[in-house]
């Protein structure tokens, strides 16, 4: 019936959505390796009028009508997390950029940046959801300490051994646009069309982060800049709200023009 | 013109000027976004439009958009980048150049630095290609990998009468020739520009509006009163 109502409600919309983003950010303020989600809006403009510019004066105006707002996209801010010290040998932190490539029971690959790993039943390096990271490190089962270099180089001290036995090497992957990948959950993520395929390389070169044993990255959620999204995103659907029920007021006045 | 139609034609561009309030209320939380100004038409107009005719003649919608600098906000992220003072991005999209202030842009699988809806961003040499998904953005704009000067972003301005025809998005096209590029643009890497959206500011003026279409709507009251006895007293005589 009247345009600003159908605007309020895109309004209400965007903001619902922007409110769940921030719930769910909240939620994962204490999950190793989370990043956070943010939403982005843009404004819609779908209906062009032709103005005549001498009628108006003075600037020139234009004759499109802004319809309200949509989300434009909900992407994962990849910014580092803090990087918290655990003693634990198979917790690893990525110091920089890259991801975990882990292997998914369907064979499939998938990147995460949660190096709180474990063993596995046969000795491999898992996840705790018990996905093996994709370099099939395997860890002798008499191993009595395991280091991990900066470069992802795992070694393992054995008995009656001088030297340290290499048993693996664990790569990084990175992606020209990691914004684009998908979350997969269990702080997993997929490759799609837009973050372009993973290239492997050894942590600490070629931009990429290095491993630090014992440590495990923290979640990237700020408390205090969700609060602030969270009271933001609750106004604005307040104020939005408004908008519907003045629309409201101005139609029944309009219906109460004859009595 | 009559009283009724004169009127009638002040409902009309309250709607129009609810229209315009939704709008940017609506997008009081968009990065970039520049509130829309209703552009009412003096009185006279009306007048000299309608003529002889009875007609009530829709207002015909027309909004500038408010220039005005919004709030810088931090988000850490190394692709938003903000501009601190006039000026716009300039993109390249399938339907031409276009020019916006969001700048919370992305990466595309081959790397190039990317506006929405799939425009790309322009540098001084053309397309911004990076090899690194957190390149380095200094204030003049320049794009830095490592110490390899990769390209500088465009920023132009408009003269202040330009037409900046707005698609949505946050883009704008412009049939403007006489663009300059800014010399010394402030580029914030990391901050993103909050709407310039004041929301007690429209708010004022949505009140203003109801009220406006109440008074005007008990003048059509009024009116329709006043007829009715002259027709019944007319009658009566």
């Amino acid at each position: 019936m009247i345009d600003s109502l159908y605007i309020g409600a895109t309004g209400m919309n965007a903001q619902q959505l922007n409110i769940d983003t921030v719930a769910n950010n909240l939620a994962n303020v204490n999950t190793s390796g989370f990043k956070r989600s943010r939403v982005s809006f843009e404004d819609l403009l779908y209906r062009t009028v032709q103005v005549a510019p001498s009628l108006l004066g003075g600037r020139p105006a234009t004759g499109r009508m802004g319809m309200g707002t949509a989300v434009a996209g909900s992407g994962k801010i990849f910014s580092a997390g803090e990087i918290k010290k655990t003693d634990e040998s198979f917790d690893l932190a990525i110091d920089g950029q890259g991801f975990f490539e882990v292997v998914l029971p369907d064979g499939n690959l998938a990147y995460t940046r949660n190096g709180a790993f474990r063993l596995d039943g046969d000795g491999f390096l898992a996840t705790q959801d018990g996905h093996r990271l994709s370099a099939q490190v395997k860890i002798p089962p008499d191993a009595l300490q395991v280091r991990i270099d900066a470069s992802g180089a795992v070694f393992a001290k054995v008995p009656d051994e001088t030297n340290e036995v290499e048993s693996g090497r664990i790569e990084l992957a990175s992606f020209p646009n990691p914004g684009g990948l998908s979350a997969l959950g269990d702080n997993l993520y997929g490759v799609t069309d837009h973050s372009g395929a993973a290239v492997l390389g050894t942590p600490g070169q070629t931009g990429l982060g290095s491993l630090r044993q014992g440590f495990l990255e923290g979640s990237n959620v700020s408390l205090i800049d969700e609060m602030l999204g969270l009271i933001l995103a609750q106004r604005a659907y307040e104020l939005n709200a408004k908008v519907v029920q003045a629309s409201d007021e101005l139609l029944s006045m309009a219906n109460n023009l004859r009595r | 013109m009559d009283a009724l139609t004169m009127t009638a034609a002040g409902l009309l561009n309250d709607v129009e000027r609810l229209r315009v309030l939704s709008h940017n209320l609506a997008n009081a939380t968009t990065l970039g976004f520049r509130r829309d100004v209703a552009v009412t038409r003096p009185f006279d107009m009306h007048l000299d439009q309608a003529g002889s005719g009875t007609d009530i003649s829709p207002p015909t919608p027309a909004t500038n958009s408010d220039r005005t600098q919004g709030a810088l906000r931090h988000s850490g992220n190394p692709l938003d980048v903000a501009l601190e003072g006039d000026g716009y991005f300039v993109l390249r999209s399938q339907v031409g150049t276009m020019y916006s202030r969001q700048g919370n842009f992305q990466l595309d699988p081959q790397g190039r630095l990317m506006g929405p809806n799939g425009s790309v961003v322009l540098g001084a040499s053309g397309e911004v290609s990076l090899s690194n998904p957190e390149p380095r953005i200094d204030q003049a704009g320049n794009v830095w990998e490592g110490d390899k000067l990769v390209d500088t972003l465009r920023v132009v301005r408009f003269p202040e009468d330009a037409q900046l025809v707005s698609l949505g998005s946050g883009m704008y096209a412009s049939n403007a020739v006489n663009l300059q590029d800014v010399e010394m643009p402030r580029v914030r890497q990391g901050y993103v520009e909050a709407s310039n959206v004041v929301p007690m500011r429209e708010m004022v003026r949505l009140i203003e509006t109801i009220r406006h279409f109440e008074a005007s709507q008990r003048v059509v009251r009024s009116y329709d009163d006043m007829l009715d006895r002259a027709f019944s007293l007319l009658g009566e005589a």
